[in-house]
């Protein structure tokens, strides 16, 4: 991943923990890196290292740290330095929704290192829509859950986000679990990790 | 030229070109892309002059002609009603339709004035990369920031190293100080300094190592466990403990422990040895720093004072340590002393040890003691002592004045011994030596005793008369009385003799030694030397000499004594077998004219007659039995055979033999192992052999066959045989009667025989050695044992 999703996390614990916390949670991490690019590229274990040592610091479950961080990165790392960028994604919840697929192919140039997740949306109604997540990566559930949460805040409208349909039984015992083994996630997926999250409001 | 024929409807184009704007030849807007209308007031059907200014590249003015001059050229045109909103892009004439088209799109150079102009990401073709790249630039725009602010964050941390740099060597500086300063305390101290380093074992050993211990160190430089391996075996757990609990204890630094070193001469040196020790932030021990003192000579004092205190507190002797001030008040007591007199030492501190003296204490020795004391001068008494509860006790005290380091006298020192049973048990050994004494001079037998060189350490009086003579005689010896008397020395040298072989034998040696008196009479002295040995080692040699002329004279007499009774015993026996020899002929007459007289007057004789002839004969032929026996009796024992090689089953075979009929009429069975060959005379064997056997058959009893075992046993020094019958047996009153000569247990009719068989088997076995006894069967019957010594 790109050092901005270290560098947001970095941000949310020194943010919601303080700076010593930031402290405990890299020696337990065990990582060695003192600073985060943002455009520079890291290997994907760092991150999955640092949620599961957020998670034994402050003895939060993982599936917790995965969806505060969602909300985080939406609400505070996007907008306050792509501000423009998002809004330009649309200007309701619903338009930001529909366009979210044609986003990450944007994004996807923009980060050509990155293995970006896929989105594709279906079942759209007056207030409800279907958002397909397709990720090469495993355990992200609860992260991708926060992010929607974050985006409804976003543009101010309440909403309901529910997982719907998991094609990945593997995933499931991952989030159900307290720990996701960095070994076995940098290992990418041959078979796409397919969630539907309805989000309705 | 070639072209290409694409047909775009309006909605088409749109989507592809959304900011287009399409102008006809006047310059007026005919047609517009939707995003157009977001970066400029609607300008369809108005002058494209009235909504934007061509920014680049400047023309004259604006006209069909001049824009045609600047087609395929970059465009950059600034919205009239919205100034900060820039298109970028390139005029195409059309000149089929003569019209003229803007395609290109809004441009900016930050994403801010992006998000300032209202468009968003839709309003743009897909095609388009301007967004892209703008999300790109705010990308490196972000990073560049990170950069600078790890920049910030590098310089101020630069700072920080600059000024850690600058306090390390302020630090190092100090340190080299701390470090000239160590060395010299190196140097200087007693002490042996060393160094651990916990996280590598390495340890530096300071100059004391070889100052103290005599070690010298490559370098100074060793490890733990050189460390270790000297500690002595006794200490080395307790001290491994111990260190090991303190590095665990993270609130512990300072460590002492007392143990004993191994120094490179191989002696052990006590030591105690103090560390400190440096933990790291999280307490693990990092490092440990150290002296070690060598203690032996304070421990060796220590252990001195204990062991001179030890003798105070436990010997047996009562010691008073007083002041030498005037009253000579105690100030300690130890615990014999308690025990002696049965005074507290809180009885007794301050006071005079006066205390101890009563009427009975003797004036002349208490006088002496005062004058000592008054002089500082050591004294030694013997007198009665008064304990607590009145009873007197003798004490033998000895006391010394105790001088200061400057060399005045400050105290003094007493030792008191009770000597009381010692006094009476000297007394008691005085009696019973006087007793001894008495005895030894007394008794009437010389009595001497020699040290192993044969010299006398010991003579009673009744050895040597004059006492002058006996108090010279002491460590001399025979040879040397001999000499002094001028005598003949060859009983001296017999003396020696004996003298030599009791202490070769290491026993006792007797002899008599014979004295003629002046009157010439004999005098018989038993001499014996006892030596007397101790660990093997001879000590002294105890001689005596008890005078027995008058048993001496008693075994001569008795000698001849015997001698004449052998001398009647012999004729005796001559007489007796002369007798039988003779008395045989005189009877034989009488049987054969008795028989003579039966057969010529057979006729006339009538059956009365008869009768008494009978009996006549019988009894005549009994007397001539009587008299075979008596004669074999005499000569029984008699060796007129010379001994031999003896096979014992031979013998049984022959009497089995012998006796035929009488076995097979009374179907006596004899069972016999296989004998041995005896060394004997043959004769006399048999004859034992055919008593037994025939005694047992004819002591059978009357419901059952004879049954004989013989046994046989090899004792030490002889064969023991065994004729174990069935028979009627003996009552054991009768045990030794049966071997007395013509005695009988029953009625000849009874039982035939002279009563004489028993009699000569016991002297046939006592004269070849052996023996004859009887004992009785558990069952029936008796059982006859002989011995046949193995040297007959």
């Amino acid at each position: 991943m790109y050092g901005i999703v270290n560098k947001s996390i970095e941000e949310l614990v020194k943010n919601q923990f303080g700076e010593d916390k930031w402290v405990d949670v890299k020696k337990c991490s065990g990582i060695d890196v003192d600073y985060f690019i943002s455009n520079q590229p890291y290997d994907d274990a760092i991150t999955y290292q640092l949620a599961n040592a957020i998670s034994e610091v402050m003895n939060i479950p993982l599936e917790k740290v995965l969806y505060t961080f969602g909300e985080w990165w939406i609400l505070k790392t996007t907008t306050e330095k792509y501000e423009g960028l998002m809004h330009a994604g649309g200007n309701s919840l619903k338009k930001f929704l529909l366009n979210l697929p044609e986003f990450h192919n944007h994004i996807m140039l923009m980060y050509p290192k990155l293995t970006p997740p896929e989105f594709k949306v279906s079942d759209v109604t007056e207030n409800s829509i279907h958002i397909h997540y397709l990720s090469k990566r495993v355990g992200l559930s609860h992260f991708v859950h926060g992010l929607l949460m974050g985006l409804a805040k976003l543009y101010k409208t309440p909403a309901t986000v529910t997982l719907i349909e998991s094609n990945k039984d593997l995933m499931d015992s991952k989030t159900a679990g307290s720990e996701i083994n960095p070994e076995s996630v940098n290992q990418e997926q041959s078979i796409l990790t397919q969630e539907i999250f309805k989000v309705t409001w | 030229m070639q072209s290409i024929d694409i047909q775009f409807d309006t909605t088409d184009f749109a989507t592809i070109f959304p900011f287009y704007i399409l102008m006809n030849e006047d310059l007026v807007i005919v047609a517009h892309g939707p995003s157009i209308n977001i970066i400029s007031a609607s300008p369809l059907d108005q002058p494209f002059g009235d909504f934007f200014n061509i920014n680049r590249p400047s023309i004259e003015s604006l006209s069909l002609e001049n824009i045609k001059g600047i087609c395929n050229q970059l465009i950059i045109l600034q919205a009239k009603t919205k100034k900060n909103n820039i298109l970028r892009g390139q005029f195409s004439f059309r000149p089929k339709q003569h019209q003229i088209l803007f395609v290109g799109s809004a441009w900016f150079e930050s994403s801010e004035g992006f998000t300032e102009s209202g468009l968003s990401l839709f309003d743009y073709a897909p095609h388009n990369s301007s967004i892209d790249l703008l999300h790109l630039l705010k990308t490196q725009h972000i990073a560049n920031a990170e950069l600078v602010e790890v920049l910030s964050s590098l310089k101020s941390q630069k700072a920080e190293l600059e000024k850690v740099q600058k306090e390390l060597i302020a630090i190092s500086s100090s340190l080299e100080d701390s470090n000239m300063r160590y060395e010299y305390v190196n140097k200087a101290t007693s002490e042996a300094i060393w160094d651990w380093n916990m996280l590598t074992g390495e340890m530096y050993y300071g100059d004391g190592f070889e100052k103290l211990f005599g070690y010298v160190t490559h370098k100074q430089k060793g490890n733990f466990n050189t460390w270790e391996k000297r500690i002595h075996p006794n200490d080395l757990d307790r001290v491994m403990n111990n260190i090991h609990a303190f590095i665990d204890d993270l609130e512990l630094n300072k460590w002492t422990a007392e143990y004993q070193y191994l120094k490179s001469d191989g002696t052990y040196a006590y030591v105690i040895d103090k560390g400190f020790i440096i933990r790291d932030l999280y307490g693990n021990a990092i490092r440990m720093i150290g002296t070690m003192q060598d203690i032996t000579a304070q421990k060796l004092e220590e252990q001195h004072l204990r062991l001179l205190e030890s003798v105070i507190v436990n010997t047996n002797d009562g010691i008073i340590i007083t002041k030498a001030t005037r009253g000579n008040p105690i100030i300690y007591i130890n615990e014999s002393f308690t025990k002696m007199t049965g005074y507290t030492f809180a009885e007794l501190e301050g006071r005079s040890p006066n205390i101890l003296q009563g009427l009975l204490t003797d004036d002349l020795e208490n006088e002496k003691l005062r004058k000592a004391v008054k002089d500082y001068q050591p004294c030694e008494i013997n007198t009665i002592n008064y304990k607590k509860n009145g009873e007197t006790f003798w004490a033998n005290i000895i006391i010394k004045p105790i001088a200061n380091s400057s060399g005045v006298y400050t105290h003094w020192i007493a030792i008191t011994r009770d000597f009381t049973e010692i006094k009476s048990m000297s007394e008691s050994l005085e009696n019973q030596k006087n007793f001894y004494d008495e005895i030894l001079n007394n008794i009437p037998t010389d009595i001497a005793v020699f040290d192993p060189k044969h010299n006398y350490i010991f003579l009673n009086p009744y050895a040597v008369r004059n006492e002058e003579i006996r108090k010279w005689m002491i460590n001399k010896n025979d040879l040397d009385y001999a000499k002094m008397k001028g005598i003949d020395n060859s009983i001296a040298m017999k003396r020696w003799d004996y003298f030599e072989r009791a202490v070769a034998s290491k026993s006792t040696v007797q002899w008599v030694d014979e004295h003629k008196t002046t009157e010439g009479k004999s005098n018989f002295v038993l001499r014996n030397l006892y030596p007397f040995f101790q660990n093997k080692e001879l000590k002294f040699v105890i001689g005596y000499g008890i005078d027995v002329t008058e048993r001496k004279l008693a075994e001569n007499k008795l000698i001849e004594a015997l001698e004449n009774l052998r001398k009647t015993n012999l004729e005796l026996e001559q007489f007796a077998y002369v007798a039988s020899h003779d008395l045989q002929e005189p009877l034989r007459m009488v049987t054969s004219f008795l028989t003579q007289l039966e057969k010529k007057y057979e006729s006339q004789l009538d059956d009365k007659a008869k009768e008494y002839i009978y009996y006549a004969v019988d009894g005549a032929k009994r007397m001539r039995q009587i008299i075979l026996d008596l004669l074999a009796f005499s000569r029984a024992g008699k060796d007129d055979e010379m001994k031999g090689p003896v096979d014992l089953n031979d013998i049984v075979d022959e009497i089995k033999v012998l006796y035929k009929q009488k076995i097979s009429e009374t179907k006596t069975i004899i069972h016999c192992p296989v004998l041995p060959t005896v060394s004997a005379n043959k004769t006399p064997i048999r004859q034992v052999f055919q008593n037994l056997i025939s005694n047992a058959i004819k002591y059978g009893r009357s419901d059952v066959a004879p049954e004989i075992d013989i046994l046989c046993e090899k004792k030490e020094d002889c064969w023991e045989i065994i004729f174990k019958d069935n028979g009627i047996g003996i009552e054991a009153a009768y045990y030794d009667k049966i071997f007395v000569i013509f005695q009988r247990l029953h009625n000849k009719n009874e039982y035939e025989g002279s009563g004489i068989g028993l009699a000569i088997t016991k002297k046939i076995m006592e004269s070849m050695g052996g023996k004859i006894w009887v004992t009785a069967n558990e069952n029936h019957g008796s059982s006859f044992h002989i011995t046949i010594p193995f040297s007959a």
